[in-house]
């Protein structure tokens, strides 16, 4: 099923500015079952086998909901690093970070972008969430590595 | 010697030609009806055809560029003058007879007392007839194309033992020879040394013709004129005369050949068969020391080779097993309008093609070897077309030489960013390519051999329809393609990746692309 992506993200950018649900959201983080008291996120139309993907882009959503990410999250992770280095921290630090994250499997993968979404939160870089929710879903798709092929350019050649 | 000990290559059926085998009589007054000789072996291909070329220079005087023009427009070879030749030579005079008690064929008789040395085991595997046989190993070297060991041995029959003979003159390798004592080595016959280019048309005969080119017709002489240019076969034994003596203390025999019917029956070893009576096949040879260039190289004589710089020498271009041939190919092949580097015999047709004597494409067969000393890798042949336009228009010839040069650097480019992903990937310190932290690293297999071996029908292709039209895009075509085949081949080799060989191949391939922009858009990168 094609195009379930961009209504799904359209929903989360709707609910940016709604303090109660961005909050609902945060608690069922980590959890395999959401709380879906409140019916205030329409999972219909999303495919099932991308149901899991979707709640990770969710609760990701609402820990820095941020509007304005760029081409995919290698570069913001890219544009990290930088501002890390410019305020004297660690490159390498962001560098291994990142190195773990493209290494991930696909179950471990909601940790590590937690982890990464945390940090960019800190330095206020946004993120590119319907470029995000498309590229997880094709995370392990095949052994080319295409999605994580694609983050490393992102990162490393903004760079170069 | 018994009639059933005889075999006369001049009638005797032993030159594989259009699938059957026949004598050399049969081979020349027929070839304008045959298409080409061909044997399993490509070395022995050539080298039959170097014969069938000296024969025929010989009878009809080709050196002389306008008995040439002649015959050729004759468009066969005339049966009663090669009758009358043949008559003499290989009737009279016995010069063809492969086994003969006086002048044994591309043979050296005074060696027949060696044969006392058969009498013992070590002796039998000393002068085994393997040593003769380029595609069978000698004993200490490891084996490759067949598995007859020394210690089996083998047994040729007179056919076999002739083309062996002549393969072994015209392309044997140098090496080490202490069979005949006092002798410790021999050069490289004139056809081992690299790739011999034969230039093809519709028939045997003209292809004879028009790889019969005289290196006078060229430029300046070497020759040792001072004797009567005469082959092999119709030449008494004259090793003493030249035998000397090196700064080392080895026998050698020096001398410059005294024309072309020389040089393409050329002696690179003392050589011959220790027929034993009766009608089994032949065993055991002997080799000796060969003739050694004396002042001159084979640039200077050869005219089916071509030759590139390496330092203050020349070196054959030859078959390489880490290199595609068809580089060197249409490297060559561009090189006709430049005289001084040109291959002879393509300069020579391109001459033939002005006069208007050929006007269709010709193909060009390029057989050899590839070998380090003695030990030889592989054999092979490669066919490439010839176009007119290639061969007469300079304009076609520079835009192959341009897109050939921008192919290869793009395959260059390919091999840097291959090396600097390898780098990089073992350490990751390495930020660019002229990091101070880079060890230089040899890569050790071929990494971009599918990029060159993809290219290759591209390339063929293009040159075989290239136009000098203004305008034409064939040239984006191919540099098109060579960007999808390098950037394919680059990921092919760096595809498996884990975080860290992730950051090396983005930056190697970056590079990369932007090299191939660099080089397509015409700049240097």
């Amino acid at each position: 099923m094609s195009g379930w992506e961009e209504p799904f993200i359209a929903q989360l950018e709707e609910v940016r500015n709604n303090r109660g649900v961005l909050a609902a959201l945060k608690r069922n983080i980590g959890k395999k079952y959401p709380d879906f008291k409140s019916g205030w996120l329409v999972y219909a139309g999303v495919p099932n086998w991308a149901t899991d993907d979707t709640k990770t882009v969710a609760e990701l959503f609402a820990l820095h909901p941020q509007a304005g990410g760029k081409a995919n999250l290698g570069h913001s992770v890219g544009e990290l690093a930088r501002k890390t280095e410019q305020a004297g921290g660690s490159r390498e630090s962001v560098e291994r970070r990142f190195a773990g994250l493209i290494d991930a499997d696909k179950e471990d993968l909601p940790y590590h972008l937690r982890q990464m979404v945390s940090l960019l939160k800190s330095k206020e870089i946004p993120v590119n969430w319907l470029c995000l929710l498309k590229d997880i879903s094709y995370w392990d798709f095949d052994d080319d590595k295409e999605v994580q092929n694609r983050w490393a350019k992102g990162f490393w050649l903004e760079d170069k | 010697m018994s009639k059933m000990d005889e075999f006369n290559l001049a009638y005797n059926p032993w030159i594989p030609c259009d699938g059957k085998e026949l004598g050399l009589y049969e081979t020349l007054v027929n070839s304008h009806r045959l298409k080409e000789i061909r044997d399993a072996s490509p070395v022995v291909t050539i080298s039959l055809y170097r014969l069938a070329m000296a024969l025929a220079c010989r009878i009809f005087d080709l050196k002389d560029v306008k008995n040439w023009e002649r015959v050729w427009k004759e468009g066969r070879f005339d049966e009663d003058a090669v009758k009358e030749y043949l008559s003499e030579w290989a009737d009279e005079k016995h010069r063809f007879n492969l086994f003969d008690d006086q002048y044994p064929f591309y043979q050296m008789k005074s060696l027949e007392s060696y044969k006392e040395n058969l009498s013992d085991v070590s002796g039998q595997k000393n002068y085994s007839v393997m040593r003769i046989i380029h595609e069978l190993p000698e004993q200490n070297t490891p084996l490759l194309f067949d598995h007859t060991s020394y210690e089996d041995g083998v047994v040729l029959t007179p056919r076999e033992a002739a083309k062996k003979v002549v393969a072994c003159q015209a392309a044997g390798l140098g090496g080490w020879i202490k069979e005949i004592k006092g002798d410790k080595s021999t050069p490289d016959a004139p056809m081992a040394s690299g790739a011999v280019f034969l230039v093809q048309s519709n028939t045997l005969f003209e292809a004879i013709m028009l790889n019969l080119c005289n290196p006078d017709w060229f430029g300046e002489v070497v020759w040792d004129t001072s004797r009567k240019d005469s082959p092999a076969w119709e030449k008494d034994e004259e090793w003493e005369a030249h035998k000397g003596v090196n700064a080392k203390g080895n026998i050698v025999y020096p001398r410059r050949p005294t024309g072309l019917l020389d040089w393409l029956t050329w002696q690179s070893r003392q050589l011959l068969l220790l027929k034993e009576e009766g009608p089994n096949g032949v065993s055991y040879s002997v080799q000796g020391s060969g003739y050694l260039l004396d002042g001159i190289s084979p640039r200077d004589c050869e005219t089916m080779m071509a030759f590139e710089r390496d330092k203050d020498s020349w070196k054959a271009v030859g078959f390489s097993k880490d290199r595609f041939f068809w580089r060197d190919f249409y490297s060559v092949a561009k090189s006709t309008s430049s005289e001084e580097r040109g291959l002879k015999t393509l300069l020579f047709a391109r001459r033939v093609s002005d006069r208007g004597l050929v006007d269709k494409p010709l193909t060009v067969s390029v057989i050899g070897l590839s070998k380090k000393q003695r030990n030889v890798f592989f054999w092979n042949r490669e066919d490439f077309s010839l176009p007119q336009e290639l061969l007469m228009d300079n304009d076609v010839a520079s835009v192959l030489d341009s897109t050939l040069s921008m192919v290869s650097k793009i395959g260059e480019k390919l091999e840097e960013s291959l090396r600097w992903f390898l780098e990089m990937s073992v350490n990751p310190q390495v930020k660019s390519m002229k990091d101070k932290k880079r060890v230089p690293w040899k890569v050790g297999a071929n990494n971009s051999y599918s990029y060159w071996a993809n290219m290759e029908p591209v390339f063929r292709h293009f040159a075989k329809t290239i136009s000098p039209i203004p305008g034409d895009d064939r040239v984006d075509k191919v540099l098109d393609e060579a960007r999808k085949i390098a950037l394919g081949t680059f990921d092919l080799v760096c595809g498996d990746l884990s975080s860290r060989t992730m950051k090396a191949n983005a930056l190697a391939r970056s590079y990369l692309e932007d090299e191939i922009g660099n080089i397509t858009k015409g700049r240097e990168g």
